[in-house]
């Protein structure tokens, strides 16, 4: 009887079980390139925390006692990006560059010259630091996990015992996140790993039978998986890391991998197996690496989506603010200053501090802390980090917008772009799709991270000498400053088609346009201009289908509140579209009484007052429960009516008064609205006409009841 | 085969559990005897078709495992030099064979509107390919169509089986794979290397992206029939984008049972200079699968192509589909080589073969003074074997004389062999007709049909042939 029942809590150890104590984690942050954006692999956010934020809670989560992070020695401990400051954010203790989250102890280490994954690898055994001597946990620069990594090191474990020459396990994930054309061949039952390479983008794979089955043809079964990422996680023996000591030709664990397994079998330098464990999202496994910007874009938006779950924005560890989930994965911070008449769609988060002015759309995006968006502004799949400053009415399309961005009124952005940290846009200036650009550098450390990184591909070093010229805001600065408009600061990278033959895990900021812009249009959806029209139509619809019909006010106004639901509107547009619908309404019913030619207000009223009489209860149960700002928008709605209908702009009192009268609107709205219009257009030719209608309204106020039928 | 007779028979069936559902296809067995076998030592005289296992010839087994499916007609084409071998024997012999009269006897006629199952033989010219033979045959064909070869050797497989599947899926051509016996791999680890059926094909099947294969339902992406020869093969880059998930296997093995809808079979009778069906046709198709769909829909006489319907899969992008269908326990073999042949044997006498186990009942044998006959040996009539004789786990043809003092273990031996006194035989082939004199040893050989062995030979691991003397 005993026995089932110990195998079923066996079988949920296996679950949630935690990495023996003798394993260590090396969490790597050097090598990776991305200074120049205004951020090191700590100090990147996803989603509104930090990239380290992830590694050390999943770490310690996993049952890591002890967590050491390598920084790049070169890198300011007191500048904001350090290792340091980034764990004081994250709310942890620091002190002699140690700290401790949970139970786990976290060690900075900083040593010299360590400025690659080889370099770092190299330190690690050369026992500079701590010299592991049973296998690692190798966490690189960009890796963003939520998953436990138990599973992982226990499987590493029992196939060290059955195969001593397993040194290295990766990690991978399926469905290619940064769309490398990663693919990678091994054997489910040894988890070996035979092949790793990319294949070119959307072409064929050519399968060598003898490389898979050795030059006897064994049998067996191979699977070749496509499409599959590298996820930056691995589980290191000393014997691989001892392989960077000896040769200095490699400076990448992917790399080393990918060449490791082409050798020939005859000349095997390196006579250690490597294995590959696919992570399982049916176990809410998830990681990936961030080694590109369409990765990082990506990665964002699996958060949001809650691929990573638990590590999801509302319930990120470390931080003290709220964070709140709406319906469509809308995260907005308690501390964001978000106008009641933006529209949030999907997937989304409006980190501290925000502020998003009027009329600001926003959709599959992330915007992080101390942010400011100007009103009327559209903000379609992408990052804005940081301090940004976004001017009215400016339109940004799946770019990144770096820390401290300025971009001023107007700005048409993207898609593809990338503006690094600092950058100014400047008036109404367009950003040609995929174009990047840097200010110079951020920190003394951003130049020397990207000479230092020197067997990358001469694509890199193309680059940097064009950022020769932008770095000391020089005249190659103004040379290419047209395109960022007038006033504008900031130098152009020179951006290129990726080649195709290349290795693009070469050149870690590779931004794969082709695929990108291929993927994006399924990842996010184009929201049509059109859209608010298309409900507005509908709702117009409705209403007129149940004027025909004789439908219920109540029931209709479900219809209405489902219509909202389903296109996901405000209700500020719900409120426009109901009162619009409702004005067309009786301009049907005019124009049928009188005919369509010769359709005179004084009839445009009365059939105004039938429909409100009848109809007003759908009217009020669309203003918002009497609060006086939502009033002013069904004023604002008549108005937008008029303005469409110039010919019956002459009513426009009439149906105030109509609302009025049918408790629509009342006398206090009607006065704030006419407040708010003077002070912005004191000439507006409705509070000319509404004129006398207002000042009746206000001796009204002041005066006896029995007034009212005097005026009428 | 009109529309009122299948439906007057579906009718008929709404009360037969006994019998699955006629498949409604046309069946073919391309029995052309010489082409591409590594039997040939064995298939000189006779074809490929006839050669024995257990006493029957291998065409019995593919015969009575389409009646036994529930088809009513086969067509079995063969080149015309083996024409009357093959149609006097699936004329006359089949019919008497007691299996095939007491199968038919036990079926119940009044639930079974199938009275009789009736093979047409079709001559061929002599030297054509498998495809090229079909491509003549298929004048005859109208449906889809059901195509084995002669050297697939099966009792039990339920091809009804690969039929549903060809339809549900709607697949263009369903290929069957047969999983290679592991577990008599572990059974007999001595005979391993002899034991083991030779594979040279090397298969990629897309998986499903969810990862369940239910019945070791998969798409074929690649083919290599022969992966000594070429070493690659290739998938294109949609249908990765379609299966992320390919599984390259080495440790199937191709059937050559085929459905081709009648689309494949029109492309077949158009690509005209691919002779084999196997080797050319099969790996063409599953290559071309994402493009041929377009090719035929664009071309100008596409009236002439009776794409169904229902042959059309419903992704546009994918019109042509290759599915295969992994054998699971059924018993099926396919013989493409001696060790293959060998193999089949032992797996019949050791009575691992299901349904014909009458195998190894004794009609007209004559044993002498203390032989022993091991319960695992099928032994043909008018057999007579000497005194103090041991036969072990072997097949004896009829009309077989073996003398005194023989020893016989893990052989086949054919018709009309004689084998005198004091012999040692272990493992091995024996053909028609053979002689072979006292006292001479052979292991592993294989010899050829009317080869004489002289007295006191000791032969080890030899083909011998009658071009290479008598010895």
């Amino acid at each position: 009887m005993a026995n089932p029942k110990d195998k079923k809590t066996l079988s949920a150890a296996d679950g949630a079980g935690s990495v023996p104590d003798d394993v260590k984690a090396f969490v790597l942050g050097c090598g990776w390139g991305w200074s120049r954006w205004g951020s090191s692999p700590w100090s990147l956010e996803v989603a509104g925390m930090f990239i380290l934020g992830y590694q050390i809670d999943v770490l310690s989560k996993s049952g890591i006692k002890q967590c050491f992070l390598c920084e790049d020695p070169n890198v300011d401990p007191r500048s904001s990006n350090s290792c340091a400051s980034v764990l004081t954010d994250l709310g942890l203790k620091v002190e002699d560059d140690g700290a401790s989250y949970l139970d786990m102890q976290i060690k900075i280490l900083r040593g010299h010259s360590w400025r690659s994954e080889g370099n770092s690898l190299r330190a690690i055994n050369e026992g500079q630091f701590d010299n592991p001597s049973s296998d690692f946990l190798l966490v690189l620069p960009g890796a963003l996990p939520s998953l436990n990594l138990a599973r992982m090191v226990r499987q590493h474990q029992q196939r060290k015992l059955k195969d001593k020459r397993l040194a290295l396990s990766m990690l991978f994930n399926r469905g290619d996140p940064s769309d490398t054309g990663l693919y990678i061949v091994y054997d489910k039952n040894t988890g070996r790993l035979y092949r790793m390479n990319h294949q070119e983008h959307g072409k064929g794979l050519k399968i060598g039978i003898s490389d898979l089955f050795g030059e006897k043809l064994d049998r067996g079964e191979m699977h070749v998986l496509s499409r599959v990422g590298f996820t930056g996680i691995g589980i290191c023996s000393p014997e691989a890391a001892s392989y960077f000591t000896d040769n200095f030709d490699r400076d990448k664990l992917f790399d080393f991998t990918s060449a490791m397994l082409e050798q020939p079998e005859e000349e095997l330098l390196f006579e250690h197996i490597i294995g590959a464990e696919i992570l399982d999202s049916t176990r809410h496994e998830y990681a990936m690496r961030i080694n590109s910007f369409a990765a990082y874009a990506r990665a964002t938006q699996d958060v949001l989506r809650r691929w990573s779950f638990p590590l999801v924005p509302d319930r990120f560890p470390f931080t003290k603010s709220v964070t709140t989930v709406n319906r469509g994965n809308t995260y907005r911070a308690e501390t964001a200053d978000i106008s009641r008449s933006s529209q949030l769609r999907r997937d989304l988060i409006v980190c501290d501090n925000s502020k998003l002015e009027e009329n600001v759309e926003v959709a599959q995006s992330c915007i992080l802390r101390d942010v400011t968006i100007g009103s009327d502004s559209k903000i379609e799949g992408s990052i804005i980090m940081s301090r940004a400053r976004i001017g009215k009415s400016a339109v940004i399309v799946r770019s990144v917008v770096g820390e401290g961005v300025e971009i001023t009124d107007g700005a048409k952005i993207g898609p593809g772009v990338v503006l690094g940290a600092g950058t100014v846009v400047g008036t109404k200036s367009r950003i040609p799709p995929g174009s990047w650009y840097a200010r110079g550098k951020t920190s003394d450390d951003a130049e020397a991270d990207m000479t230092d990184t020197d067997d990358d591909s001469d694509e890199r070093s193309d680059e940097h000498s064009d950022e020769e010229g932008g770095d000391n805001g020089n005249p190659e600065d103004e040379a290419h400053s047209d395109q960022l408009g007038v006033g504008g600061r900031g130098a152009r990278i020179e951006r290129r088609k990726r080649d195709l033959f290349s290795d693009p895990m070469e050149n870690d900021l590779c931004w794969i346009e082709e695929s990108q812009d291929e993927e994006s249009d399924e990842e996010f959806p184009v929201v049509e201009v059109s859209e608010k029209e298309r409900y507005e139509e509908e709702v117009r619809e409705t209403i007129a289908r149940a004027l025909a019909m004789s439908h219920g006010v109540l029931d209709t106004s479900h219809e209405i509140s489902s219509l909202k639901m389903v296109s996901n509107r405000s209700l500020e547009e719900s409120i426009f579209a109901v009162i619009k619908g409702l004005l067309s309404q009786s301009v049907n019913l005019s124009e049928s009484s009188t005919g369509s030619d010769n359709l005179s207000p004084s009839a445009f009223l009365q059939a105004v007052v039938k429909i409100f009489s009848d109809w007003k209860q759908l009217a009020v149960l669309f203003n918002g429960a009497g609060i006086v700002e939502n009033q002013i928008t069904i004023i604002s709605a008549v108005q937008e009516f008029f303005e469409a209908n110039s010919k019956l702009r002459q009513t426009f009192p009439g149906v105030l008064k109509v609302c009025y009268d049918n408790d629509v609107v009342d006398e206090d709205a009607i006065l704030a609205w006419r407040d708010r219009t003077k002070e912005k257009d004191a000439s507006s030719s409705y509070l000319e006409v509404a004129q006398p209608f207002l000042s009746w309204l206000e001796e009204a106020e002041s005066e006896d009841e029995s007034e009212e039928d005097e005026s009428d | 085969m009109d529309a009122g007779a299948e439906a007057a028979l579906d009718l008929n069936h709404k009360d037969s559990a006994v019998k699955p559902q006629r498949p409604g296809l046309d069946a073919v067995i391309l029995a052309l005897g010489e082409a591409d076998s590594g039997l040939d030592v064995l298939a000189r005289d006779i074809p490929r078709a006839l050669l024995p296992l257990g006493n029957r010839p291998l065409l019995f087994y593919t015969l009575l495992a389409l009646e036994r499916s529930g088809f009513d007609q086969a067509l079995v084409v063969t080149s015309k030099k083996w024409a009357y071998g093959v149609s006097s024997y699936v004329d006359e012999l089949y019919v008497l064979d007691p299996l095939v009269r007491s199968y038919r006897d036990s079926v119940d006629h009044r639930t079974e509107p199938t009275s009789s199952f009736s093979v047409v033989t079709y001559p061929v010219e002599d030297q054509v390919g498998t495809a090229e033979a079909l491509r003549q045959a298929s004048s005859r064909l109208e449906g889809d169509m059901l195509v084995l070869t002669d050297d697939l050797v099966t009792t039990d497989l339920q091809i009804y089986k690969i039929a549903d599947v060809h339809r549900a899926t709607d697949s263009s051509l369903t290929l069957s794979f047969l999983g290679l016996p592991s577990k008599a791999k572990s059974r007999d680890s001595k005979s391993k290397s002899k034991g083991d059926p030779t594979v040279s094909e090397c298969v990629a099947f897309g998986v499903p992206v969810d990862g369940t294969s239910r019945d070791g339902l998969a798409r074929v992406l690649a083919i290599q029939p022969d992966a000594d020869a070429y070493d690659s093969f290739y998938v294109p880059g949609n249908h990765l984008r379609l299966f992320p998930d390919l599984r390259v296997r080495r440790d199937v093995k191709d059937s050559h049972l085929y459905i081709l809808s009648h689309f494949a079979v029109d492309l077949l009778v158009k690509e005209k200079s691919l002779s084999s069906l196997s080797r050319d046709f099969v790996p063409f198709l599953v290559r071309k699968q994402h493009k041929l769909g377009f090719a035929t829909q664009g071309e100008e006489g596409h009236e002439n192509y009776r794409i169904r319907q229902h042959q059309i899969r419903a992704t546009k992008e994918d019109p042509v589909v290759c599915t295969s269908f992994e054998v699971g326990d059924d018993f099926a073999m396919r013989i493409d080589s001696i060790a293959d042949y060998t193999a089949a044997n032992r797996m019949l006498v050791s009575g691992a073969v299901p349904y014909v186990d009458d195998l190894l009942q004794r009609h007209g044998f004559v044993p002498g003074q203390n032989t022993k006959i091991g319960g695992d040996c099928c032994i043909g009539k008018n057999v007579t074997v000497g005194d103090k004789s041991i036969i072990q786990k072997s097949t004896i043809g009829s009309n077989t004389k073996i003398g005194s003092s023989v020893k016989i273990t893990n052989c086949i031996v054919m018709d009309h062999v004689s084998i005198a006194d004091g012999c040692t035989i272990s493992g091995g082939v024996i053909g028609t007709n053979v002689q072979i004199r006292e006292k001479s040893s052979l292991k592993e050989c294989i010899v050829a049909s009317t080869v004489n062995i002289g007295s006191n030979e000791d032969l080890r691991n030899e083909i011998l042939e009658p071009e290479a003397g008598v010895l």
